[in-house]
């Protein structure tokens, strides 16, 4: 059984109160998003599952501090994000993330590309990966939350760890670099 | 919406992301004040999901049971090796591992057999089993010197190694792939599925060193006394 976020608050609720089986509800429902950030900032899929995990302990400790009602993800992928940061400075990485086309070959049924991306063309995909891989890595990284893994303003931010109103700009800035970088 | 704004959006569905890692069992066994090992979890998974786990673990620490272990860390090693480093290993042994590992066959019909391009070193090995305990198979080479074990990784198998003190585990890079070190204490080998269900454990802990590394999708684990210059110049001659 996966919790959805509008059971959120009342497994927060049992979580602070020490249900381990409410967190457990709570971990299997954000991992996904958690863990894809966490491969964005920390290079590399093992040190993201670590990220995750260490992650989601930390966050367990510091559950009494959570605002209660305040939206559950951005609070945890702030934390997560902040795990994998220190990853990725301690394995002394420089790149992100690299992002690759999925072979549609090897898709599995959760992950196979929907009506979008079939009408994406590979061309065009192709030069998006390429345009997207001249960015550096401050901009890569806002169009990746932003698109590739849809996070809200309030997401972002905490994974960016800065105000709503910046990601907005930094988002303009990047999609600008974005389009000089696809007509040069 | 613009054109760029649309593609964009597309190619976040296009994107060949790794396979996100079911962790609620192993953060429920970390929270603090938790003495839950790892409980079973249904997942559509199929049935052939057996991992194999190997473990160090101090001599003295055979009779602790399950419930009292505590997870300090996992050390990631691409999508088929694992390490888990425990305050103490709560492994009774139970069953014959080597019943695990399949019957001895010979390098030929090994290679036959197993889903994927088995490597050896240079000189003939002392004995090889084949087990189909793992999709694509579990090929182990004996050899005087080495024990060599490989098997074709899968994003849903893992070859897990539970470590305790005094042994430690470091990363290393093994012909410029990740790999994992484990040396200082006794290592013994299990074989559990996904879910961290142990179905064996070898009976005595062997006094060695670990050496495991992942190469394009297949696992490898290489046991031997000797030091991680020499495991590494025996990994690198593999064919």
């Amino acid at each position: 059984v996966v919790a959805s976020p509008s059971d959120d608050p009342a497994l927060i609720e049992r979580a602070r109160r020490g249900d381990a089986a409410a967190y457990e509800h709570l971990v299997r429902t954000y991992q996904h998003v958690a863990f894809r950030t966490a491969c964005l900032l920390a290079g590399s899929a093992a040190d993201a599952e670590e990220a995750v995990q260490d992650g989601f302990v930390k966050a367990w400790q510091a559950l009494p501090r959570f605002r209660a009602g305040a939206p559950f993800a951005p609070w945890l992928l702030a934390i997560v994000a902040n795990e994998a940061r220190t990853r990725r400075r301690a394995a002394g990485r420089r790149a992100g993330w690299t992002l690759r086309a999925a072979d549609a070959a090897r898709s599995e049924p959760a992950s196979s590309p929907g009506p979008e991306a079939a009408a994406l063309d590979a061309e065009t995909r192709a030069g998006l990966l390429a345009a997207l891989a001249q960015l550096d890595e401050r901009d890569r990284t806002v169009l990746a939350l932003r698109y590739l893994l849809d996070l809200g303003e309030s997401e972002m931010a905490a994974v960016l760890d800065c105000r709503p109103g910046t990601v907005k700009s930094r988002l303009s800035r990047a999609l600008e670099r974005l389009r000089v970088v696809m007509a040069t | 919406m613009s054109d760029l704004d649309r593609d964009l959006r597309a190619l976040g569905t296009a994107v060949d992301w790794p396979e996100t890692p079911d962790v609620a069992g192993t953060v429920r066994t970390r929270l603090p004040g938790q003495r839950v090992l790892r409980r079973r979890v249904a997942r559509p998974r199929p049935a052939w999901l057996v991992i194999l786990v190997l473990a160090l673990i101090p001599a003295s620490a055979a009779a602790i049971t399950p419930a009292r272990t505590a997870i300090l860390r996992t050390l990631g090693l691409s999508s088929t090796i694992r390490v888990v480093e425990l305050k103490r290993l709560p492994l009774p042994a139970h069953t014959r591992l080597v019943d695990q590992l399949g019957p001895r066959v010979t390098l030929a019909r090994a290679r036959l057999l197993a889903d994927f391009r088995v490597k050896a070193l240079p000189t003939a090995p002392r004995t090889v089993r084949f087990s189909d305990a793992l999709l694509g198979g579990l090929v182990t080479l004996e050899y005087p010197d080495a024990l060599i074990m490989q098997f074709a990784g899968r994003s849903t198998e893992y070859l897990q190694k539970l470590v305790a003190p005094p042994a430690r585990a470091r990363r290393v890079r093994v012909g410029g792939l990740p790999g994992i070190f484990i040396s200082g204490g006794p290592t013994q080998l299990l074989l559990a599925d996904r879910h961290g269900e142990i179905t064996a454990i070898g009976g005595v802990p062997i006094n060695a060193n670990v050496l495991l590394w992942d190469a394009h999708g297949i696992g490898y684990r290489l046991q031997t006394h000797e030091p991680l210059a020499v495991a590494l110049q025996l990994a690198r001659t593999l064919r």
